[in-house]
């Protein structure tokens, strides 16, 4: 019954999809627009259809089958939507549909040029997904006989709330990106490039990018309350490809306002527009195709050909239009002073362009040579951050010296006068750091340019209350990027100080045993197993202390699964503002009198997750939030 | 217009190429850096506390399988083990099993229901494994009579591939 | 002239830094693991591996640490035994030369296109 109902939606999603395009092609955008929004109705239905046959257990349908069992609590099995391939691809599919039914509806009387082209390729990687989602990856094939039960999702994705919510942001922001893209392609095929449409896409842009900025912190965070290493980022090949847009797309969100404000740099801005959708479906081939070595990549190769080619035809076609038809947008560079925020921009998109090259070189590396030399190769942690930290030190230094700086022509004098306060404050943070004992030097760095950065920020906003008594409505984009800046100088603290300051140690204990590590003591009491439905949980219970006053308990647990070999641990976090007790059950002896914990002791990883929210709320006032005055932007 | 061809071939052509090699790979076959180097040297204990050493193979044809009770596939390639380990035996090739990351207990009791397909010993802290490069169970060398690895093999062994292998290492005399 | 002196300064120190370390055994293994990728599980350091092989791997760095090997060699052992895989950034020599260098190729080919750029279209006024 639901593969039926499932199937046709999938197909109704399809050929709506490609009679969109030929409608919007011959100008017949009333009826695109209402094939646009049976496309949505459609993939809605196939949606829940399939949320509802997992949460009711119908193993006839495949994907029930393949990840659903009886045993799985509610909440998990609903949000193994996207635990498998076809799944998230279903739900990729569905987000897609609402993007371009919500940007057809909100633009149905705006750019008459534009909007059949927009249409056309919104309809166009929406036909594609719905392709796979019937042939390689239909998610809704009959099972016969019905199984009485199936396998339950992959454990390590049913054992965290946060995995309900990291890959829908991930989806938000990956296919979000469609939208900037068809509007670049519009352009390009089109030759209207107005102002207006800069603004359009920077808004949409701005929401997929903010969506993609939830999705790495909170997968860092996954990463951190699940695996058990006590780390948040490995530069795995899937992280990496979630990151790369990022990069371009801060690039973009930076270079957008050249253009605004001075007519130029057209070209490069939809350079960075199609590489940046370009690298998203680059992310998806590598997580779903098994092309490279990752923790959690799916590994289907037949569905690697058919992103293959869409990779292949939107990168031949982008490529084409901008070699092609870029040069109908040339505009001449004008700048009035080499020291201006004009310059600091173009820095800013060195600096990105080349922070994700070489992370995009780094993934890539290892199929180069393998391609070239027939040789295995890793690049991993060593290599990246040795090459990216000295790029993001540049970065954070330019978050606040590139807004102190005027557009136009910036007066040395004046900047200098202006730095007076944040550099004492820089020398006096860098003074406090070494006392308490920051002694690594790029730690200090970091440091300082930081401070200095937030304090130009802070001290700008501050005089601006002072003067207007208020601040975020008076330039809700200007402000809310500094508070942006500020999210992003959090986690930039948070990851110098965890990854440079992590102590870890692995006891064993005896029960009643304790084991000191500055200032925290662990006590282990108690070693337990606690069958569940869906899994046996063996849990060590230990009362934690901090300089010996009785904290409460901490318990980490080892999960066996039916369906793993390998037990799945769930640490423990006590968390605070300065940093993290993180333990790990490691192994237990089955006379459960001993056990052996890893324990760690991680300084200002909170900040991380914590900046996280700035950068979100920055974004919502930079976005969200309408401008009293008629004043220019930024 | 020669000009734009050419960039567009030059960004184009690299990454599909690049991304479809990648297709046909497998990441996660990792090949084995000893096949062609002298047989690491190693002193281990047998289930009745024996020690054995590699000198004192010197000569005859080894066949290394690194194995675990808690390995489901090697499980699986045991009886493959036993009945090619009945058949080369006579003619001097040696059969030895490395226990990996595994309580003693379970492998003595193992053993005592399912019988040896091999010299089983022990190497508590994977010295041995690390020493051969060993990343996973199971996984099997093969190893001439000078000492020299001729071949590695990671997973399930079937019968055909290891007569074969076999073959080879005892012509290498 | 404030900033640069500062920037200068934390040069200065960054060498200073760099020259006077002095660690003991476990941060020297810890030092050696973190370049070592843990072959049982993907991506990771065998520094930062739960896996029992990781550990055992640990424990033969500090073995040989403790007979006096220089990280080099130990370094050397686990390529010789494992592959090219087994080292998490690739050495800088021959062909990786490329992976190390075309960033820094990049950044100051971009720097100095950028100073052209920007030079000519201030000049434009």
């Amino acid at each position: 019954m639901i593969n039926t109902i499932g199937n046709i939606c999938i197909f109704l999603a399809l050929a709506s999809s490609l009679a969109g395009m030929a409608f919007a092609y011959f100008g017949k955008m009333a009826v695109a627009r209402k094939l646009a929004y049976t496309n949505f109705f459609a993939m809605t239905v196939a949606g829940l259809g399939m949320m509802v046959a997992l949460l009711t257990n119908d193993f006839s349908v495949s994907y029930v089958a393949h990840v659903g069992a009886k045993e799985t609590p509610r909440f998990y099995a609903a949000i193994s939507l996207w635990s498998s391939l076809e799944g998230s691809i279903l739900l990729w599919g569905w987000v897609l549909s609402g993007y371009t039914a919500l940007c057809i509806y909100r633009n149905r009387n705006k750019f008459e040029n534009l909007m059949p082209w927009v249409c056309i390729s919104l309809f166009a990687i929406g036909a594609f997904f719905y392709l796979v989602l019937a042939i390689p990856a239909n998610p809704f094939q009959s099972v016969y006989p019905v199984p009485d039960n199936g396998p339950g999702p992959n454990p390590l994705l049913q054992n965290h709330w946060l995995m309900g919510l990291h890959p829908p942001m991930l989806y938000l922001g990956y296919v979000g990106m469609s939208v900037p893209f068809s509007f670049a392609i519009a352009s390009l095929v089109t030759g209207d490039l107005s102002n207006a449409w800069v603004s359009i896409t920077r808004r949409w842009f701005l929401i997929a990018w903010m969506f993609l900025s939830i999705a790495i912190v909170l997968g860092g965070w996954w990463s951190y309350a699940v695996l058990g290493w006590g780390g948040y980022w490995a530069w795995d090949p899937v992280e990496n490809a979630s990151f790369m847009p990022w990069l371009t797309g801060t690039a973009f969100l930076h270079s957008i306002m050249v253009e605004e404000r001075r007519q130029m740099l057209k070209i490069w801005n939809l350079v960075l527009i199609c590489m940046t959708f370009l690298l998203t479906l680059l992310g998806t081939f590598l997580t779903r195709s098994g092309v490279l070595d990752s923790v959690h990549s799916f590994t289907e190769s037949e569905i690697g050909l058919y992103f293959l080619f869409s990779i292949g035809i939107a990168l031949a076609i982008a490529t084409a239009l901008l070699i092609w038809k870029g040069p109908q947008f040339k505009s001449p560079g004008k700048l009035d002073h080499p020291l201006s925020r004009e310059t600091a921009f173009l820095i800013n998109n060195l600096l990105f362009v080349c922070f994700c090259f070489v992370v995009l070189l780094g993934t890539m590396y290892p199929l180069i040579v393998e391609a070239l030399r027939g040789v295995k190769v890793t690049v991993g942690a060593p290599f990246f951050n040795q090459m990216v930290v000295p790029l993001a030190l540049l970065i954070i230094l330019l978050m606040g010296v590139g807004v102190a700086l005027p557009w136009k022509k910036g007066d040395p004098k004046t900047l200098l006068k202006l730095l007076r306060w944040p550099v004492l404050l820089m020398a006096v943070a860098v003074v406090i750091a070494f006392i308490l004992g920051i002694k690594k030097p790029l730690v200090l760095i970091t440091v300082a340019f930081a401070t200095l950065s937030l304090s130009i920020m802070l001290i700008e906003m501050a005089t601006v209350f002072w003067r207007a008594k208020r601040v975020f409505s008076l330039n809700p984009r200007r402000y809310g990027g500094f508070v942006v800046h500020i999210g992003i100088i959090f986690v930039s603290i948070g990851v110098a100080l965890s990854g440079n300051y992590q102590k870890e140690n692995q006891v064993h204990l005896k029960l009643g045993d304790i084991f000191e590590m500055e200032p925290y003591q662990i006590k282990l009491d108690k070693l337990y197993g606690d069958p569940q439905p869906q899994r046996f949980e063996v849990i060590a219970k230990i009362e934690v202390f901090k300089n010996g006053r009785p904290l409460g308990y901490l318990n980490p647990k080892l999960n066996f699964y039916p369906n793993n070999r390998e037990p799945v641990g769930s640490p423990a976090v006590y968390s605070t503002v300065t940093g993290d007790l993180y333990l790990t059950l490691m192994a237990f002896e089955h006379n459960r009198l001993e056990a052996t914990i890893r324990t760690m002791v991680t300084p200002a990883v909170s900040w991380i997750w914590g900046g996280g929210g700035v950068i979100v709320l920055g974004v919502l006032i930079s976005a969200g939030m309408k401008k009293k005055e008629g004043e220019p932007p930024c | 217009m020669l000009k734009r061809w050419l960039l567009f071939i030059l960004i184009v052509a690299p990454i599909v190429y690049l991304l479809a090699f990648g297709l046909t790979r497998n990441p996660r076959e990792l090949p084995s850096a000893m096949v062609g180097k002298m047989a690491p040297d190693f002193l281990l204990e047998t289930l009745d506390g024996k020690k054995i050493d590699l000198p004192s193979l010197k000569g005859s044809p080894v066949v290394i399988n690194f194995w675990a009770t808690w390995c489901g596939p090697c499980f699986y390639e045991h009886p493959v083990l036993k009945e090619v380990r009945s058949i080369y035996e006579k003619e001097g090739v040696k059969f030895l099993g490395v226990v990996y990351q595994d309580k003693k207990e379970t492998v003595v009791q193992f053993v005592k229901e399912l019988g040896e397909p091999f010299l089983v010993l022990f190497d508590p802290k994977s010295q041995m494994a690390i020493d051969y490069g060993v990343g996973g169970v199971p996984e099997t060398f093969f190893i001439d009579s000078k000492g020299l690895i001729q071949n590695k093999f990671s997973g399930v062994l079937t019968k055909e591939y290891l007569k074969d292998q076999i073959e080879k290492i005892k012509q290498n005399q | 002239m404030i900033l640069i002196r500062s920037l200068l300064f934390f040069l200065v120190s960054t060498l200073a830094w760099g020259v006077s370390s002095n660690l003991s055994l476990n941060q020297e293994a810890r030092q050696i693991a973190d370049q070592l990728r843990c072959p049982v599980c993907r991506g990771i350091p065998i520094s930062e591996s739960p896996a029992e092989l990781a550990q055992d791997m640990m424990k033969v760095i500090r073995e040989k640490l403790g007979k006096g090997e220089s990280e080099e060699q130990i370094l050397k052992y686990f390529e010789d035994r494992y592959g090219e895989w087994i080292l998490l950034s690739p050495k800088p020599q021959g062909f990786n030369l490329l992976v190390w260098v075309l960033p820094v190729v990049l950044l100051i080919g971009g720097g100095g296109f950028l100073a052209l750029k920007i030079s000519q279209w201030s000049r434009r006024t």
